[in-house]
């Protein structure tokens, strides 16, 4: 099974960017390889758009996407289907249409095909699951919330990758007894918490009233982080590019304890800074 | 002094601890509660030393009794000195929690009149955290020397993982540079722990009475433990044992059976492994194999780790790693950490030294994983005529040099275990390996796909009985009958250009 078919290929399939809209995609594309013919492209819907021109719709159904779902993990597994979601979350190019590829294999022949990696759609699938599930384990360790005066906690994060839906589970868990918002920023998605309710993710999500306004001892902490931050390197071991290789520059923007010294923290957004409370 | 110059202080006096380590723990939040373990760990950020911090890794207090020559906080030195409140520690670790700076707490302290006073001071932290602050987040405790066992035991109850430093590989340096602990306080709560988290050492023969005895009770570690609870603890002993500098802590050596005939499975790593000892103790992989870990244990899940600083004192990386095998195999312990002594400040008793002997614990480093994961055994590593490893070149290649005749390996029809002796190749690209060729057969171009690093790898095996183009013309896979030419390609990049530049090993000339 080919990751990149020939141009005179069926329609791509277009869907909605959600998750849920790729799965009913997946579901059509099965049904067209039941059939015998050649797998189509699957394509998230691009607004305004008229570079997909051949484009067949999947119109969105959760009926159907959890159904498929459950088909799915019945047959995968649960660790199969984490790989799934890691892969489709990824910023792969291709990643929707080497997915449907694996999945109407293994299907077909068993969870193995997600071991095939001679196979380059299972091979692009693997390896975007490995960047956002690495991606989504780093933002686990570098979301950085703040308190503010509410009561509640606020984190921005700007990752490659979509990781809100692969670290909702972990902040939810962690933080139970906390009202919480992870905003993406770059997608303009956010996780959104409260206690003793299911966590949501929210699109569209803007903070209202620009900067919100932190908690008393929230700059006094950051500067308690700062300080333990600077004191726990080891002078004659300093290795900068080491740092930089565990903890890629992008992801400093939000880091309390790499802001240069003597600025005031970063707050949420970023030109905030020096406002106390 | 004001909160961030307390942290700062406290901080700086707990760095030189290596561990950081977050993994083990699967404790559960709940309801009402705060935190989580997370089985895989969670690194925060990176320092500027390039070490991960998920810990809040901080002292109780700096000021000690003691007088250890290496530690930045003994008595004599002038330094300034601080110390929390436990409840003021307590809020601290929940507000950085909650801002999720830290993955928890890595709590130690000076000793502050008696072991068990101090021992009482880091456990009332622990349990506030634990019962009223109702926190489930990763706590590493420190258990001080001398500390009793029913203190030992109730900071396993608390904490996730605890460690017993060892600090100094053999009792002769121990009592040298630290003449305030003992052996039996150090080894004591470790055998403690073990037990706690429901391991049995192996019973193998019975040990020669001689080493074990020189020491006293818990004295040294072996693979018989129960048999060492009594005994004379006759204060001193230590000091008479035989050690000379430059010996680890004596090792019971069991008693192994003969080895059957090794010549037949040639392609079986075992024949390789030479002296009568190392045939009756299982490697430290192999012993874990059988060995149920389970991460929601109710007492410390993440198990016990220990440390030793590399440096300070003249044993060799052989004496070293023998230790840190024993360890692993009488002990349980999970990790063995490796600290390039940092000097900080000049003590007579200490070796001068410039700067920390970063690539020697590198290798060692390497050494260990090479115990826990490849299923290699300390003798197999170093031996008394190789006592240090090659700071050039990593253990794995090293030990492939003097074992071409196991090679090349035939990826298609390999082990996972022989895999695991290909420089190159480590347990992610073994296991992807054997997953890939049940699929399909396997191409010499496709491995770096499976994670193979193809620049070690290609000399040492076959791909569907075919040797794979090495991309060096004249140098085809016939170097394995000349490891001269093959060490030159496996050697680090920095030190292939000049092939005889050696750096500076100060440590060796420590007396």
């Amino acid at each position: 099974m080919s990751g990149s078919p020939p141009s005179d290929d069926p329609a791509a399939i277009a869907y909605d960017g959600s998750f849920l809209g790729f799965l009913c995609a997946v579901a059509d594309a099965l049904n067209l390889a039941r059939a015998g013919l050649p797998p189509p492209p699957i394509q998230a819907r691009v607004a305004e758009s008229g570079l997909f021109d051949e484009t067949v719709e999947a119109r969105r159904d959760d009926a159907r996407a959890a159904s498929l779902w459950g088909r799915l993990s019945r047959r995968l597994g649960d660790e199969r289907m984490r790989t799934c979601l890691e892969a489709f979350c990824s910023d792969f190019e291709g990643r929707e249409t080497a997915l449907a590829a694996v999945l109407a294999r293994a299907l077909a022949a068993g969870p193995a095909a997600f071991d095939d990696l001679n196979d380059p759609a299972t091979l692009l699938v693997a390896r975007a699951a490995r960047r956002a599930g690495g991606q989504a384990h780093l933002v686990s360790g570098l979301v950085r919330f703040a308190e503010l005066a509410d009561g509640s906690w606020y984190a921005p994060i700007e990752p490659d990758c979509d990781v809100l839906p692969l670290v909702a589970e972990h902040f939810a868990a962690r933080y139970a007894d906390m009202a919480f918002v992870i905003h993406d920023r770059r997608r303009r998605t956010a996780l959104v918490h409260r206690p003793g309710a299911p966590w949501a993710l929210v699109e569209g999500f803007e903070l209202a009233g620009g900067d919100p306004a932190l908690a008393p001892r929230e700059l006094e902490l950051r500067e308690g982080w700062r300080g333990y931050f600077t004191s726990v390197s080891i002078a004659q071991r300093e290795n900068r590019r080491l740092q930089a290789s565990h903890m890629p520059k992008k992801y400093w923007r939000f880091l309390p304890e790499m802001a240069p010294a003597r600025a005031a923290p970063p707050a949420p957004p970023a030109d905030s800074a020096g406002d106390p409370c | 002094m004001n909160l961030t110059d307390k942290i700062g202080v406290l901080a700086d006096a707990a760095k030189y601890d290596a561990s950081c380590s977050t993994a083990g723990s699967a404790r559960k939040n709940a309801p009402g509660g705060l935190g989580n373990g997370a089985v895989g760990g969670i690194c925060h950020a990176w320092a500027a030393d390039g070490r991960c911090v998920a810990l809040l890794k901080v002292l109780l207090s700096n000021a000690c009794a003691y007088d250890c020559a290496y530690c930045v906080n003994r008595r004599s030195n002038d330094v300034r000195r601080a110390s929390f409140e436990p409840e003021e520690l307590v809020r601290l670790i929940v507000d950085f929690y909650r801002r999720n700076y830290i993955e928890g707490v890595f709590l130690s302290s000076g000793v502050i009149g008696c072991p068990d006073a101090t021992m009482e001071r880091l456990l009332a932290v622990a349990r506030t955290l634990r019962t009223r602050e109702r926190f489930n987040g990763y706590i590493h405790l420190k258990i001080i020397p001398g500390a009793s066992e029913r203190l030992t035991l109730e900071a396993a109850r608390w904490a996730d993982r605890v460690s017993v430093n060892i600090e100094l590989p053999s009792a002769a340096s121990l009592a040298r540079v630290a003449p305030d602990k003992k052996p039996q306080a150090i080894f004591g709560p470790m055998r403690v722990l073990a037990a706690a988290s429901g391991f049995e050492a192996p019973r193998l023969a019975a040990p020669r009475q001689a080493p074990a005895a020189a020491l006293g009770s818990g004295g040294a570690p072996g693979a018989a433990l129960p048999e060492r609870r009594s005994g004379s603890d006759t204060p001193g002993k230590a000091d008479d044992s035989a050690a000379p500098p430059g010996e680890a802590w004596p090792m019971p050596v069991p008693a192994g059976k003969a080895s059957p005939a090794g010549g037949a499975a040639r392609r079986s790593p075992s024949p390789m492994m030479d002296s009568q000892a190392t045939q009756a103790l299982p490697s430290v992989w192999e012993a874990r194999k059988t060995r149920a870990r389970n991460p929601e244990a109710p007492l410390i899940p993440a198990g016990q780790t220990t440390q030793m600083v590399v440096g300070a004192s003249p044993e060799s990386d052989a004496s070293i790693l023998t230790l840190a095998e024993n360890l692993y195999l009488a002990y349980d312990v999970r990790r063995v950490y490796y600290s390039a002594f940092v000097p900080t400040g000049s003590d007579p008793r200490l070796p001068a030294v410039n700067a920390p002997p970063l690539a020697r614990e590198h290798r060692l480093y390497q050494a260990d994983w090479l115990f826990r994961f490849y299923g290699f055994k300390a003798s197999e590593i170093l031996d008394p005529t190789r006592p240090f490893l090659d700071s050039r070149l990593d253990p794995k290649s090293d030990w492939a040099l003097r074992h071409l005749e196991f090679f090349p390996i035939e990826l298609e029809t390999a082990e996972y275990g022989e895999l695991l002796r290909v420089p190159g190749i480590g347990p992610i690209s073994a296991a992807k390996i054997v997953k890939a060729r049940r699929q399909s057969p396997l191409r010499a171009a496709a491995l770096p796909k499976l994670g193979v690093v193809a620049r070690r790898a290609k000399w040492f095996i076959t791909v569907g009985g075919k040797l794979p183009d090495t991309g060096v013309p004249e140098r085809g896979p016939w170097m394995l009958d000349n490891p001269d030419a093959l060490r030159g390609e496996l050697l680090d990049p920095a030190f292939r250009a000049e092939p005889s530049a050696q750096p500076e090993l100060p440590w060796e000339n420590a007396r």
